[in-house]
């Protein structure tokens, strides 16, 4: 279980989270929406200890990690995996050696057992055979997969995704779309995802959580907030430029 | 190495392909005057910092090597022509040289690598404006002049940083070392550093701007461009100052 | 009136600016200073590193000094024919090259060569959030980006140095001998008349501390890159000219103390 309590944060005169305060539940998937510039990347920043807020407790599980020191916050960091937006791969190694990183860094694993884990994780994702292949050379779909095998790799406990739609075509969004919702159920694990892409939300999200304007205006089961009558997730859902959601 | 030598003779004929455009688009009208003067204008504000930067130090340690190897000698009173001498003809253009292959050099580079990553040259090819008349030409142009200008800045510099040290520092007498400053600059010491500093400076602006005009890959693009840029441009100095030093000395000395 | 405000004002922001620069080059410093101690740096990246490094530096490096050296052997031999004491041009030769040029060139083309690509490397990693995510896979960017590269400067500038030394003195040669016609014996022997053991060691010195200087800079520039193709080559522009601008300044404090 994942807890913010009053979590401040701002850059400079710029308020970007404005007393935030969020139960994220273990087992299922929680989709963050909300327009562009609302906070979501500090978010998720905050979550793994890349941002200290400048009020308010951070919680996963027992421990708080708002006033860790940077040695402890690594341990922590462990039971993370995250993809971010266009992948985060490597450019000087080839995909098997991205996803070995974390398992060379960070485990006692034999080469050989590395290797089969490399293979299992790309078997999972949908990308068998690529293991030679570099980022370069990878369309933004499969660097996608491949850094989905990579947050997956130390068999992590909370997996995070940066905007996982962002850049692809409709077609390989709903492919991503379906893997997320797939792997989830597969696994059981905890996935929080930023989004503001309306299709892939409904499809995999079991929660929802809003931000809007550097507030958390609405949170709670998928089909609640699909369902809610206030006019900034009516105006958000229904894709409309009328509404109180300033559009310039 | 083969390989080296081959991507070498390359990139020079491109470079040389590249100039026969320049020199075609310059035979043309029009001039862009603006584009010039602001060039002009931006590159000597850029550049005056860091020669200033680097010739002032250079003044100063030659003074100080200068003056330790002739106290054996008791020739002291010499110090400020041989100094002289060396910057007028030598440190100031090639130094001011390198430092404009860094800094305006890489600069050149990265604005017209952005331009062309952000499609902004296509842009301007779609607006029917020539991008290589707009964008190269009157950078080549500001740094023909203003290289010039900014080894004379450079020559100042070096010698005051020589005048600190030999004089505040170790004590020489300000008056021997003021008369003996221009006794063996000659008038040609002066021009043929002026006109050493301009060809590097179009050496580099030639350099920059062909990198720059084919990057191709984004922001990992641009960097390689610049990084490219401020190798082979103290390269081009190193070597062109060799040459020009060659053909000066058969000409001016007898 | 206002104008003097305006002008207070504006001075007011830059010693901010700086302040705040320099505060972040402490604690740039202060995190690599710790993480050269806290954890064993990775011995494969500090090799993969120093070849890299040393190779793609070399080639360039004698080539630039080749040149220096015959221009710097055909300007003192101008200058000192004045004086009739052309003889003079190998002592000249071997003592500039040795003490002056030597370790300044070497550590000029750190920054210029491999201190560039680091400053691109890192900084297109940091566009890419790569360095986030070395973060959130829990591994330190300063432990496994940074010292292994510092590592590598130091360990291939010796060798760097040694290269330099011998292609200026071989442009000198070439050019003192071929192009002016000195007794190449004479001028061989001159270039190691005067020059003292610990003329090399000090050399070395000042070139690792140049070393130092072009990695952390480059490495700090690229560190704090802004975003995109613009913010990247703005962190090369900045790297070189503030590692060549540095190296020229600390050479003098440096040999003023050492000679």
């Amino acid at each position: 279980m994942i807890e913010f309590r009053n979590v401040h944060k701002s850059f400079g005169p710029q308020k970007v989270l404005d007393d935030v305060t969020l139960t994220i539940p273990k087992g299922q998937t929680t989709v963050i929406i909300g327009p562009s510039g609302t906070g979501k990347s500090v978010f998720i920043k905050l979550l793994v200890g890349l941002l200290k807020p400048d009020q308010g407790q951070i919680f996963i599980g027992d421990t708080e990690i708002t006033k860790m020191r940077e040695r402890d916050l690594y341990e922590v960091r462990k039971k993370f995996g995250m993809l971010f937006q266009d992948g985060a791969l490597f450019d000087s190694m080839n995909v098997a050696e991205n996803i070995a990183f974390p398992l060379r860094q960070h485990t006692n694993k034999t080469e050989k057992e590395i290797t089969a884990i490399v293979r299992a994780k790309l078997a999972q994702v949908g990308l068998p055979h690529a293991e030679y292949k570099f980022p370069g050379e990878l369309s933004g779909g499969m660097r996608k997969r491949v850094g989905i095998a990579r947050a997956l790799a130390l068999e992590p406990e909370i997996v995070l995704f940066d905007e996982p739609n962002s850049g692809l075509d409709p077609v390989m969004s709903d492919a991503i779309d379906k893997l997320i919702l797939r792997m989830q159920r597969e696994l059981g694990l905890t996935f929080i995802v930023i989004s503001h892409d309306l299709e892939g939300t409904f499809q995999i999200a079991d929660r929802i959580a809003m931000l809007y304007k550097s507030k958390l205006i609405a949170a709670g089961d998928a089909k609640d907030i699909r369902a809610s009558d206030n006019p900034v997730i009516k105006q958000f859902f229904s894709r409309s430029a009328e509404g109180p959601i300033q559009v310039v | 190495m083969a390989q080296a030598i081959t991507n070498l003779f390359q990139t020079v004929g491109r470079i040389g392909y590249f100039t026969g455009d320049i020199l075609h688009g310059m035979a043309q009208r029009p001039f862009y005057w603006d584009e010039t003067i602001f060039n002009a204008r931006k590159v000597a504000f850029q550049c005056i910092v860091p020669v200033v930067a680097i010739l002032f130090p250079i003044g100063m340690i030659s003074a100080l090597m200068g003056l330790k190897i002739m106290t054996l000698f008791g020739t002291e009173r010499m110090l400020s022509s041989l100094l002289a001498q060396g910057i007028v003809k030598e440190m100031a253009p090639s130094l001011a040289g390198i430092m404009i292959a860094a800094q305006a050099g890489s600069a050149i580079a990265g604005e017209i690598g952005t331009m062309r990553v952000k499609e902004e040259i296509d842009a301007l090819g779609v607006m029917a404006i020539n991008p290589i008349k707009f964008l190269v030409i009157p950078r080549l142009i500001a740094l023909a002049f203003i290289c010039p200008l900014i080894s004379i800045i450079a020559t100042v510099s070096g010698m005051l940083g020589g005048l600190l040290v030999a004089v505040a520092l170790k004590a020489q007498n300000y008056g021997v070392f003021m008369a003996n400053l221009l006794n063996f600059v000659t008038l040609v010491d002066i021009w043929s550093g002026m006109l050493k500093a301009s060809i590097f400076g179009v050496a580099v602006g030639l350099i920059a701007c062909y990198y720059g005009y084919h990057v191709t890959g984004g922001a990992v693009g641009v960097g390689k461009a610049a990084n490219n840029t401020v190798v082979h441009s103290i390269v081009a100095v190193a070597v062109l100052n060799y040459f020009i030093t060659t053909i000066l000395m058969k000409v001016f000395v007898p | 009136m206002t104008a003097v405000v305006n002008a207070l004002g504006g001075v007011g922001r830059a010693a901010i600016t700086l302040l705040a620069l320099l505060g972040r080059m402490g604690t740039f410093t202060a995190e690599i200073g710790h993480w050269l101690v806290a954890r064993r740096p990775l011995a494969s990246e500090v090799l993969t590193q120093s070849v890299r490094i040393g190779v793609h530096t070399v080639g360039i490096l004698s080539c630039v000094l080749f040149f220096i050296g015959a221009n710097v052997a055909l300007v003192g031999y101008a200058i000192f024919k004045q004086f009739g004491a052309q003889e003079m041009i190998g002592i000249y030769v071997g003592l500039s090259s040795v003490i002056g040029l030597a370790p300044l060139i070497v550590g000029a083309m750190l920054g210029a060569k491999p201190g560039t690509e680091i400053a691109a490397t890192i900084a297109s990693m940091r566009v890419k959030e790569q360095i986030d995510a070395l973060e959130v896979m829990a591994v330190n960017p300063y432990w496994y980006l940074i010292v292994p590269r510092l590592i590598a400067f130091l360990l291939v500038t010796p060798a760097l140095v040694g290269f330099a030394i011998f292609a200026c003195i071989a442009g000198g040669y070439v050019a003192a001998v071929f192009q002016l016609g000195v007794n190449p014996g004479v001028f061989m022997a001159d270039v190691v008349r005067f020059l003292t053991f610990s003329d090399i060691w000090k050399g070395l010195i000042r070139a690792e501390v140049f070393a130092l200087i072009a990695c952390g800079v480059s490495c700090f520039y690229g560190f704090y890159s802004a975003p995109g193709p613009a913010g990247v080559s703005r962190a090369i522009n900045l790297a070189v000219v503030v590692v060549s601008t540095a190296i020229v300044v600390v050479n003098y404090f440096l040999t003023e103390l050492m000679y």
